[in-house]
């Protein structure tokens, strides 16, 4: 089975560091960016399964590097983690992310744990995977079998 | 030879003081004049010497036969005393006054300085001879003094049938609304203000409209707003204390906000680095890793009490203002960094060409904070460049007025990008990895507004970043923060 491609957005060392291992140990591939430059750089269209993005970082706040982002690679799929705190503007933040397009959000601080965001990497690109991936040879095999012998026999009755 | 005798009589006699304020006197006041050309006079000659208009009205208040003649007067007069701050001329005065003719005006100004003096006896006696209550009166004047009387008395049931008296009686007078509104404020009744607020806001879009509605009260409207007006200013401090302390509760809030989400950092750090090793590692886990982990909580809990070192400018209460030496302050700051500054190879450079008189009244500790964040984010910077370049702080009083000193605070380092110049003092806001600082500079622009100073960012700079800094002399607000 081919490995998923993960690029990893995040300013902190130790988290970094952490998340990297445990999506590494969970057998994906991992490019670590240490700010939001440094990710468009080595971003190309269909390159990865999954961005992970943190939103607080020098220069180029998560939300911005994920609209340069979505003009390279409109369908990638893209998970926010974050311990969001400024209240006033959360509406307008989550707004913004919807309308990028992101498909998870994990919340980072006292009660997070990295197994639960590898998990939720997991699902998003296992999903992401059924939609866009094409059939096995087996899989169309058994699916043509179950459709009726003359499909389009009395189409124009 | 007349003349010349008259000027030597005129010479040789004692002059005498009380003569001449009586000629003065009689000059002035004569009964042909209108109360409105006296006041004029009175006016001028307050220009330059109050002391000679409180003898004259004096003089005019000691001769029974003057009082209520000219009730302009006298209630310009009895103002006159209050402004002087010789309320009690003022109170007996006034209620002589009011013996002769009841003026509404008057009995307003009798109650303002009741409220000065915080004793209400006088008003008191007005309110059971004349029978003044809220029903008794269309006057604003009065309506006004009563607000304050039943707020003295603690009478909260006449207070608000007052107020809502005043807010539909004068529903469509700016002046009016805007002095309900700041009693409204005062009274620290926030939902009643706003209430008031919008009705002003819609009030100002028809201004035009109203004031052609009004036009047969021209003359009553332009007197009870000059009234207002300065009522309003007597109010204008308490607002801007109220404003003061809203603000203080905003940048309170926004700083524990910036705080807890600065601190989600190295707790996040702590949980994934324990919960990824507690999993991967579960049989052969190197005492060196161990270690090494040890070490990095031990780092990330040195950052935690960083953090909570920046909450300082709310955790200690304490005002305290004294004069210091701001030189000396800046001298001291650099030595506590001494370390760090010469394994840097950083050279500080405080300088005064203009030496400027630097002592300053104000809040002590709080500068050292303000000094402090800027010395340790430009250390920040300039240790990361490259050592060949030159590593200098320039600190420089470059200028002042009568109320402020002007400070640059530079660096030579790589300098702030214009695309975010206009962020950096925001609380969010950081340009270092893994340090946990951003909440710096929106310390240091909040301690500074607070003491009536304020701090910006140079925009067109060759070279590193320079703050420019207003220092106030005398610290504008020592309450609040």
């Amino acid at each position: 089975m081919e490995k998923y491609k993960i690029l990893l957005i995040e300013d902190e060392k130790i988290t970094g560091e952490s998340v990297k291992k445990a999506l590494e140990y969970e057998n994906m591939l991992v490019d670590w960016a240490t700010n939001g430059d440094a990710a468009l750089a080595i971003m190309e269209a269909g390159k990865y399964d999954l961005i992970i993005s943190d939103l607080k970082m020098p220069n180029k706040t998560g939300d911005m590097v994920i609209a340069e982002i979505r003009k390279i690679d409109e369908f990638v799929s893209v998970l926010v983690y974050s311990n969001y705190e400024d209240e006033e503007n959360q509406t307008a933040m989550m707004k913004n992310l919807l309308n990028l397009r992101i498909s998870g959000y994990y919340t980072k601080g006292g009660r997070s744990n990295v197994w639960e965001l590898v998990d939720m990497v997991k699902t998003i690109v296992g999903k992401a995977k059924t939609i866009l991936e094409p059939f096995t040879e087996e899989e169309r095999e058994n699916f043509l079998n179950q459709l009726p012998s003359n499909p389009f026999v009395n189409i124009n009755d | 030879m007349e003349l010349p005798k008259k000027i030597l009589d005129n010479l040789n006699k004692e002059p005498e003081k009380i003569d001449d304020i009586n000629v003065v006197y009689k000059s002035i006041f004569s009964k042909k004049k209108t109360g409105e050309d006296i006041i004029k006079k009175l006016k001028d000659i307050e220009k330059k010497d109050k002391k000679q208009v409180v003898e004259l009205i004096n003089l005019h208040f000691s001769k029974p036969h003057n009082i209520a003649t000219k009730i302009i007067l006298d209630v310009w007069a009895i103002a006159f005393y209050e402004r002087q701050q010789q309320y009690q001329e003022a109170l007996d005065n006034g209620v002589l006054i009011l013996q002769k003719r009841q003026e509404d005006v008057l009995i307003g100004t009798i109650f303002r300085i009741c409220k000065k003096l915080n004793n209400y006896d006088v008003a008191e006696n007005i309110i059971l001879k004349y029978n003044i209550n809220v029903k008794s009166t269309d006057s604003f004047h009065i309506l006004y003094g009563l607000v304050f009387y039943y707020e003295h008395k603690k009478d909260e049931k006449s207070l608000n049938e007052v107020l809502l008296r005043i807010e539909k009686q004068f529903k469509d007078s700016i002046p009016v609304q805007n002095t309900l509104r700041n009693i409204y404020i005062q009274l620290k009744r926030v939902e009643d203000a706003k209430r008031v607020s919008n009705n002003l806001d819609l009030l100002k879009i028809n201004d035009n409209k109203s004031l052609k509605v009004n036009n047969k009260f021209a003359g009553e409207l332009t007197e009870s707003t000059e009234n207002v007006i300065e009522l309003a200013e007597n109010q204008s401090e308490i607002i801007q204390n109220q404003l003061a302390s809203q603000k203080q509760v905003e940048f309170i809030q926004q700083m524990i906000r910036g705080f807890s989400h600065e601190m989600g950092q190295p707790i996040t750090n702590i949980r994934f680095t324990i919960q990824l090793y507690s999993k991967i590692s579960k049989q052969n886990f190197s005492p060196e890793k161990v270690i090494e982990i040890f070490d990095m909580i031990l780092k990330e809990t040195e950052r935690m009490s960083d953090l909570a070192e920046q909450l300082k400018p709310i955790t200690s209460s304490k005002n305290q203002v004294s004069k210091y030496n701001l030189i000396t302050l800046i001298e001291q700051r650099i030595l506590v960094e001494n370390a760090r500054l010469s394994s840097n190879n950083i050279e500080v450079i405080v300088k005064n060409p203009k030496n400027i008189d630097v002592n300053i009244v104000g809040d002590l500790q709080k500068m050292e904070q303000v000094i402090n964040n800027l010395l340790i984010n430009a250390i920040d910077v300039l240790a990361e460049i490259n050592e060949t370049q030159s590593k200098q702080i320039i600190v420089e009083i470059t200028g002042e007025n009568k109320n402020f000193i002007e400070l640059d605070f530079k660096d030579t380092g790589t300098g702030i990008p214009a695309d975010i110049a206009d962020k950096i003092f925001t609380v969010y806001f950081t340009t270092k990895t893994n340090k946990g600082q951003g909440l710096g500079l929106f310390i240091v622009k909040n301690l500074l507004q607070a003491q009536g100073g304020d701090i910006q960012l140079e925009k067109a700079t060759k070279q590193g970043a320079c703050f420019k800094l207003k220092i106030p002399k005398i610290s504008k607000n020592f309450n609040t923060i």
